[in-house]
């Protein structure tokens, strides 16, 4: 091997440009797949760099903070420790959720700060710590309503400094003044404060009506000498306040919205996985077509080993040129799933992320290596193949198809032990959520690698199936059983993605049928109300005192239930807690376990207990019977769990308790939602038309019927798998590209054999329907090969993903449309890949096909 | 195989070149471009006339005034005679005028911003330590008082504990200080009766009263190693809506306590064509309390040396030559370290000095301290 003559390259060379359709979908299988692992990889990592920037906006190198729970820390608490002399950075916050219909009505987080104590913390903020005049401060200071907006904001919308604005604060819309405008120093920054808007604490409190409040005080304390420093700043504390660790704060919302991100790499996974069997099938082709010239090459004196650094160095050309197009693909797809993956972070983990594309250079190196490595990996069989061929001997296809008969059956023992290791380790062990999805993977392609044999098993019986319809009915079958070199791999493929269609579907559709029943369940009132502009799902903006006073008085209104939602420190981090005043709660409730009748656990509930959602039962793992602990008004305090409940409205999870016990506890009486029961024969419809026209003069709320609120809750469930619906659909593209390709190359090679058959007076119409029930056929194997594995993909994403991912189980709720729409996917796909290649064959007369070669 | 690895090295190489040439991600900074709207200085009172002082209540704020600072040096030893220079201030800025107090709901919603500086010269250790500090005066967070007369910023504290005793406390980053001060002298009016005009408009001005000689004792803490000192302090007491006139680029200003019972006040205010202006003057302290004015033309202040900052690269008069014929005073003044630069929100040179010379005749020594401002950056702004 000491020499490879630069001139063998030239024979790979000429073969790829003499096969110009070949290569060209060999290229588009490969840059398909990469671009869809770029694409994901691009939108997690915006989504995740948004998310981190606009934590490291708001949280700043804050190591600890102050939290005084939900009604915040009185003032006097910062003061106090700032007179205490402790050579503790600490900066005061108080900040609140804020939209401006001259700055778009989009969500913005309204930081009121210290400017003085910001430095240490949020130091990006201000640069005139050195040399700047104190005078432009003032108008920030002193001007009732003044904020700070970016640069970016104020161009996009045209407001200049001493522009007023209207504030739109928890529903009701108030005075402000652009003070200034902040210029970011590089597009990071920029991106940051797209979100984000300053005032001074004192302004805040004034807006949002905190008088006396803050919010919480930053801390740095330095590693070494933390605990000391926190027990000094506790003793200065009031009970109610607690110094917690910054980390926390946000730990569970990036827990969460990484599962959901491991979720999208691994569908993005399947378009390399399914690109592979591609390359695989294509490169395979390539070389049983050459097995004659490789012989030759052989007899001239070109050693094995150079054939098959001649026929990696093909793949390595094609997978070079598919992977760069698959980058620049990627980038292009990315930004469109950059938006995607950001509103359903937001809509379903109600994180504030920022917008924006970062696209990491790891990710074009991942997507780069990731396409070549995997058409290294699908080519080395067949360079094996080629490597082994024979000096000047021609083998013919059958003889190749016969050895191949006994690598199906091999493949086939493997793939189903694959797929049974795969499923019994699902089953049995615990594993993480990446590891699961590689013991999806593996059950995937185990069955995949099924498939070529049982099809080659099957074709007997299909053809005495299809025997009525003539000899066409035989020859179709036996001619996919023959040609299985070719089509398997296509047929594999094409099973993989039809697999994934259905477990995905079947997945969402179960999983939407359950939020069907769970919401029948929950809502039993007419009439939902909410600040506008909170989550539908999480509302914690308060409803104005005035507006719940004027519903009480609401003509045949029989009940109002009230409902506060709020986040409360606890010793695992902020946990949510949603207490509501409704006696029949533990009616309204699917209990998956509980300590007696929903009536016994509710009297608990009332008594002090409280009940826990599934996700959070999960993440925390704690169940029935256990303790719960959570810092409260009166410093930490022990919680029974009564209960666990299901619950889908947060994966974040939330306990549930009784209201009057929650305003002793936390001091605070805000209303977050209520709910309204309409006396019998009301028509609610009207009541929710009079209700909207009567107290949005009062604060802007969303009322909703009980109709309208499902159907709205169900509109953001399908909005959040509309990015997995993209992916499923370039993923069958992929494997569309497959089939198309194998059904070119077997059209390729049977030129002759279609030349004698048409020679013997098969017609046009013949030539069409013997292409195409042979294209049909393979589709129709992979889909109904699909089937059993779709399911079984279903299952392991219903129990097993959705727990481990977002902490709720799903009940499989089988439905048929998933099936029945992944037969026409595979049988149409199929077709559709056969009309070109029949029209091929349709185009060139007898003698001509027959002349080839 | 080599085709096939020079492929990968090839891959690899151009990835890493990528890698490397991609754009970094630089720390965040964002200039803050904050509306510049002078505050209407028409609500506050300016300083156009004589007016009678009434000590304690004028030892205490006068937020009729937009301006004000209570200003404090001094010269300490050890008993062993290690060196220390101090400087302690605390500046108030009024940014919204008195007559607009209580418009605003939030106890946060500020009147005044209170700037400290903290600033301690260990001569025998070679250091120079400054620190600055800022609260809005509000929500307790900063504030003055009088009867008793009282300032302070967080923790930082200037509080009369007697009749002519006060302590100042400061702390920051292993640095501080904790003096106990006692006035035997009394305050001494500057200008004419405490009226000190600073240009030729009348406004042109500020109120101004000094106590020259505060017998000082206490500790001052260096990297957290304390030292018990004693000494002199002299503190300055200055409110003013507007002092400075066009024209005027900064001051060198000389506080100086000699050893025979005397203190001298001096300032000089430079103008941009670099001439002396005509409104500065100084005084004359007498052992008793009294005083002598000197006008401009009373004092000629040398320097023969300069010293270029390396923190803000401005160059600094260093050591003077100071005579006062009419007084029969002449003296030298040297400073026991060049670089006592403050490189804070605003930059200028606050040092302690040590003088010798003579007066009446007989060979005095002594030490004081001297400010030179608008050298780094021009200074006729914020306090």
């Amino acid at each position: 091997m000491a020499s490879f003559s630069p001139s063998l390259l030239k024979v790979g060379w000429r073969y790829l440009i003499s096969h110009p359709l070949q290569t060209a979908l060999m290229l588009l299988g490969i840059a398909l797949g990469v671009s869809v692992a770029v694409s994901v990889d691009v939108a997690n990592a915006s989504a995740a760099r948004g998310f981190e920037l606009s934590i490291e906006a708001v949280t700043g190198r804050s190591t600890h903070y102050v939290s005084g729970g939900p009604s915040g820390l009185a003032e006097e608490t910062y003061t106090d420790l700032r007179r205490a002399g402790l050579e503790v950075p600490m900066a005061p916050i108080l900040s609140q959720m804020i939209s401006s219909p001259d700055l778009g009505d989009i969500p913005l987080q309204l930081l009121g700060i210290d400017p003085f104590a910001e430095e240490p913390f949020r130091s990006y903020l201000y640069t005139n710590t050195n040399g700047g005049s104190m005078e432009q401060m003032d108008a920030f200071f002193t001007i009732p309503g003044a904020i700070l907006i970016s640069t970016e904001l104020s161009e996009q919308y045209g407001l200049q400094p001493g522009d007023a604005i209207e504030l739109n604060l928890n529903g009701r819309l108030l005075p402000g003044l652009i003070a200034g405008v902040i210029e970011p120093q590089d597009d990071l920054s920029r991106r940051a404060l797209q979100t984000i808007v300053l005032a001074d604490i004192s302004t805040v409190q004034e807006l949002s009506g905190r008088l006396g409040f803050i919010e919480r005080i930053d801390l740095i304390l330095p590693t070494e000498q933390e605990a000391g420093l926190i027990a000094q700043i506790e003793d200065l504390l009031p009970a109610s306040a607690v110094v917690l660790a910054a980390e926390g704060r946000n730990r569970t919302v990036e827990d969460l919205t990484g599962a959901f991100q491991t979720n999208l790499a691994a569908l993005s996974m399947l378009g390399l996985v399914v690109g592979l069997f591609l390359i695989y099938n294509t490169m395979t082709f390539s070389v049983v077509q050459r097995r004659q010239s490789f012989g030759t090459l052989r007899a001239l004196g070109t050693t094995g080993r150079e054939i098959f650094i001649l026929v990696l160095s093909e793949a390595l050309l094609v997978g070079i040129i598919g992977s760069l197009l698959g980058v620049g693909l990627g980038i292009i797809f990315g930004r469109g799933a950059v938006e995607l993956v950001t509103q359903t972070i937001n809509d379903v983990f109600y994180a504030q992320t920022v917008r924006g594309v970062s696209i990491p250079p790891s990710s074009f190196i991942k997507g780069a290596l990731l396409g070549l490595g995997t058409t290294l990996v699908a080519a080395l069989i067949p360079a094996w193949e080629a490597a082994k061929s024979p000096p000047r001997s021609t083998l013919s296809r059958s003889q190749l198809e016969s050895t191949l008969g006994k690598l199906l059956r091999t493949a086939a023992i493997l793939g189903a032990a694959m797929a049974v290791v795969s499923a019994f380790l699902l089953i049995r062990i615990d594993l993480n959520l990446t590891a699961s999805f590689a013991g999806i993977f593996g059950v995937v392609i185990g069955f995949a690698l099924t498939t070529p044999w049982i099809t080659q098993q099957l074709m007997p019986l299909v053809a005495r199936l299809l025997a009525p319809i003539g000899p066409l009915g035989r020859m179709a079958p036996r001619e996919v059983s023959n040609s299985a070199s070719r089509t398997s791999p296509a047929m594999a493929a094409l099973m993989v993605a039809v697999a994934v269609t259905i477990g995905a579907s079947l997945m969402v559709g179960s999983f939407r049928a359950s939020v069907i029943d769970w919401l029948g369940v929950i809502l039993r009132n007419d009439i939902y109300v909410s600040v506008a502009g909170s989550n539908l799902a999480e509302p914690m903006v308060a409803i104005a005192p005035e507006a719940i006073e004027r519903i009480n008085a609401w003509p045949n209104v029989e009940a109002v239930h009230l409902l506060r939602l709020v986040q409360v420190e606890s010793p695992q981090g902020p946990i949510t807690v949603s207490a509501n005043d409704n006696p029949n709660d533990g009616d309204e409730q699917v209990f998956l376990e509980g300590e007696g009748t929903s009536q016994q656990i509710w009297e608990a509930v009332k008594a002090g207990a409280m009940i826990i959602s599934e996700p959070l039962a999960n993440h925390l793992g704690l169940g029935a019977g256990d303790e719960i602990r959570l810092f409260t008004q009166q410093g930490e305090k022990a919680f029974h769990i009564a209960a666990v409940f299901r619950d889908y409205s947060s994966s974040r999870g939330n306990v549930t308790m009784w209201l009057p016990n929650y305003q002793e506890l936390w001091g605070d009486e805000a209303v977050t939602a209520l709910s309204v029961k309409a006396a019998a024969g009301t028509d609610v419809d009207a009541m929710v038309d009079d209700m909207r026209a009567e107290l949005n003069q009062i604060q802007f709320l969303e009322i909703r019927s009980n109709l309208a609120l499902r159907s709205e809750t169900l509109v953001i469930f399908d909005q959040s798998f509309l990015i997995t619906n993209a992916l499923q659909l370039i993923t069958t593209a992929v494997a569309f590209v497959g089939v198309l390709s194998a059904m070119l190359s077997l059209q390729l090679e049977k030129q002759r054999q279609m030349g004698i058959l048409k020679a013997i007076g098969l017609s046009q119409r013949q030539v069409w329907a013997l292409t195409l029930l042979e294209t049909g056929l393979i589709g129709a194997i992979a889909g109904l090969l699909a089937l059993p594995t779709g399911y079984a993909v279903a299952q392991i994403l219903l129990r097993l993903i959705n727990r481990l991912s977002f902490g709720w189980t799903l009940q499989m709720h089988l439905q048929p449309e998933p099936f029945i729409q992944a037969m026409a996917i595979a049988i149409g796909a199929a077709l559709l890949a056969g009309l070109y290649p029949a029209y091929r064959a349709t185009q060139r007369s007898a003698a001509d096909a027959m002349r080839f070669d | 195989m080599r085709p096939a690895i020079i492929f990968v090295v090839v891959i690899l190489l151009i990835a890493s070149g990528v890698y490397a040439l991609w754009p970094k991600q630089s720390d965040p900074v964002i200039a803050a471009q904050v509306l510049a709207t002078p505050v209407p200085a028409e609500g506050f009172a300016r300083a156009d006339g004589p007016r009678p002082f009434d000590f304690p209540t004028d030892f205490g704020p006068h937020f009729d005034f937009q301006t004000e600072w209570w200003y404090y040096t001094g010269n300490l030893d050890t008993a062993d005679g290690r060196h220390f220079g101090y400087e302690f201030t605390i500046f108030r800025r009024g940014i919204l005028p008195p007559d607009r107090a209580g418009e605003r709901p939030s106890d946060w919603a500020a009147q005044q911003i209170y700037m400290g500086h903290l600033a301690v010269s260990d001569v025998d250790g070679g250091e120079f330590y400054a620190h600055q500090r800022l609260a809005r005066g509000a929500s307790g967070l900063a504030g003055a008082e009088n009867a008793p007369y009282h300032v302070w910023l967080e923790d930082w504290t200037i509080k009369q504990t007697n009749v002519n005793k006060y302590i100042l406390f400061a702390t920051n980053e292993g640095i501080a200080i904790e003096l106990t001060l006692t006035d035997d002298k009394g305050p001494v009016l500057q200008g004419d009766g405490g009226y000190s005009q600073k240009g030729p408009d009348p406004g042109n001005a500020s109120y101004y009263y000094s106590q020259t000689r505060l017998q000082t004792e206490g500790m001052i803490t260096i990297d957290g190693e304390e030292f018990a000192v004693s000494g002199l302090s002299w503190k300055d007491h200055e409110y003013s809506t507007s002092a400075m006139a066009t024209g005027q680029v900064g001051w060198d200003w000389f506080s100086i306590q000699i050893d025979d019972g005397y203190e001298i006040m001096l300032y000089q205010i430079r103008r941009d064509d670099g001439s002396i202006d005509p409104f500065s003057s100084g005084a004359l302290i007498a052992p008793d309390g009294s005083s002598v004015q000197l006008a401009a033309q009373d004092f000629v202040i040398e320097s023969g040396d300069t010293w270029r900052s390396p923190h803000s690269n401005a160059e600094y008069p260093m050591g003077w030559t100071i005579s006062i014929p009419s007084q029969d005073l002449q003296i030298e003044l040297t400073p026991y370290l060049e670089d006592q630069e403050l490189n804070l929100a605003f930059i200028y040179w606050e040092g302690a000095v040590w003088m010798s010379g003579s007066h009446n005749g007989i060979g005095v020594g002594g030490n004081g301290y001297v400010e030179m401002t608008g050298y780094a950056q021009p200074f006729n702004g914020d306090f």
